[in-house]
């Protein structure tokens, strides 16, 4: 598959988020871009489609919904 | 990307891999277990016959767990299958087992699997010798007393009919 | 847009030799013709045969059928994939990166590679024939499935829902059964990192 490259610019901020998440993750800056984008996509195509994505709390099962604007 | 594997590792693994089905995440079809419809041995049954064939099929696991001398939690916990459902396949012949539940009782009883899935009216024909059999069977059991020494023996019977290979009985 | 990843085999039951085959990185025509023009009859014909059942407590068969060709078609978070033998396509494979997490120590929790669907084609399957033809899909198309989840850098974390007929293949594979999964209605299997280590060994 054709790999691209390309330039990011980030605030240090978003750097460090980038950096202690792939870290969580355990997996590079780039798949944690990909995999981000692929949740991203998925949400994104589920909206879309007029479904709801919700995040559960597990003991109080509270529901919140995630907006996608 | 690359592929971490090579050709001479697949042809000694694909060797020695037992000959099973491999398939994952959800059947093409309703249910897999199939068998050839062809000759007159096996035919298109009603409704009403699907109830009796349940109503043996209930029958049948309820006496297959008393011989064990196993309880419905038992079973269930063994066999790996929901006690809901269970309860559901020995009481109430309106109840349409799922393909798995089917499954995991012919592989914990050791009973055809084919046989189970066309009593459970998993299918739009059955083997008329089968339909007889059952309905026979059903009608010689009493339904809530335990196993008397002679229900045994119809029990066993039936598991035998169950588990006779025939000419056209295809995949088990 | 479809890629060649590499060049495998498949055994050939019939003449007792392996057979060159291919898998490929996403799906083209051919394996959409293949599917509707070859595999789906075949599925249909025994759907009709045996098919109360699905219509009863599953709902609608037919939807089932084209489920998966629907999302390889049109969401981008799956990945397809197929192997051919002698033009045809002779299995299939659907993963999602994207919304699946692991559920085993130690990487509870991380991404996870999920296979959604992988099949053979009827006449290389029991259930279908009495006198099937290739063996070895499964096993090519797991391996796949590991080698784009390390690519992936996913480490080989591997998640999938058995069907019934095939709880037996997966567990000597290095599968953990974690237990029947209410939603799914079906047993689900998870391969940790070190599990998959050694099935590629």
């Amino acid at each position: 598959m054709d790999r691209r490259q390309m330039t990011l610019i980030l605030s240090d901020k978003e750097m460090e988020l980038l950096d202690d998440l792939s870290d969580r993750r355990g997996m590079s800056k780039t798949a944690l871009v990909r995999q981000a984008l692929r949740l991203y996509q998925s949400v994104t195509e589920r909206i879309e489609k007029g479904e709801k994505v919700f995040v559960e709390h597990p003991a109080t099962k509270d529901k919140a919904e995630l907006m996608v604007l | 990307m690359k592929l971490l594997f090579s050709v001479d590792w697949l042809r000694s693994k694909i060797a020695s891999d037992p000959d099973v089905e491999t398939e994952a995440g959800r059947p093409l079809v309703g249910f897999d277990q199939v068998k050839s419809m062809e000759s007159g041995i096996v035919a298109v049954i009603p409704q009403r016959n699907v109830i009796q064939m349940r109503i043996a099929l209930g029958t049948l696991v309820r006496q297959l767990r008393q011989r064990d001398r196993l309880t419905l939690q038992e079973v269930a916990a063994r066999a790996e299958v929901s006690e809901e459902e269970l309860r559901q396949v020995e009481t109430n012949p309106s109840y349409t087992a799922r393909p798995r539940l089917i499954f995991q009782l012919s592989k914990f009883f050791g009973v055809s699997l084919n046989n189970l899935s066309q009593m459970s009216g998993a299918t739009h024909a059955v083997d008329r010798r089968l339909y007889n059999d059952a309905v026979q069977y059903a009608a010689h059991s009493d339904d809530v007393a335990p196993l008397s020494e002679l229900q045994l023996e119809i029990l066993n019977g039936f598991v035998a009919v169950l588990n006779t290979p025939k000419a056209l009985s295809g995949h088990d | 847009m479809k890629t060649l990843l590499g060049e495998v085999v498949l055994f050939n039951r019939w003449t007792d030799r392996f057979d060159p085959a291919a898998v490929y990185q996403g799906l083209d025509s051919t394996n959409f013709r293949d599917f509707e023009n070859l595999w789906k009859p075949e599925l249909d014909r025994r759907a009709a045969e045996f098919g109360t059942w699905a219509e009863a407590a599953e709902g609608n068969t037919q939807d089932a059928h084209w489920d998966w060709v629907g999302k390889a078609k049109s969401e981008a978070s799956y990945e397809a994939f197929a192997v051919e033998c002698g033009g045809v396509t002779q299995g299939l494979m659907l993963i999602d990166l994207a919304l699946h997490h692991a559920r085993l120590p130690p990487h509870k929790g991380l991404d996870l590679c999920y296979i959604e669907l992988v099949a053979s084609a009827p006449w290389n399957r029991r259930g279908f024939s009495d006198n099937p033809k290739y063996k070895g899909t499964g096993r090519v198309l797991l391996a796949t499935a590991l080698s784009f989840g390390i690519d992936q850098e996913l480490k080989g974390r591997t998640g999938l829902h058995s069907l019934p007929e095939s709880e037996t293949w997966y567990g000597p594979l290095g599968f953990t059964n974690c237990g029947y999964d209410e939603g799914k209605q079906l047993q689900y299997f998870e391969m940790t990192e070190a599990a998959a280590a050694s099935f590629l060994a």
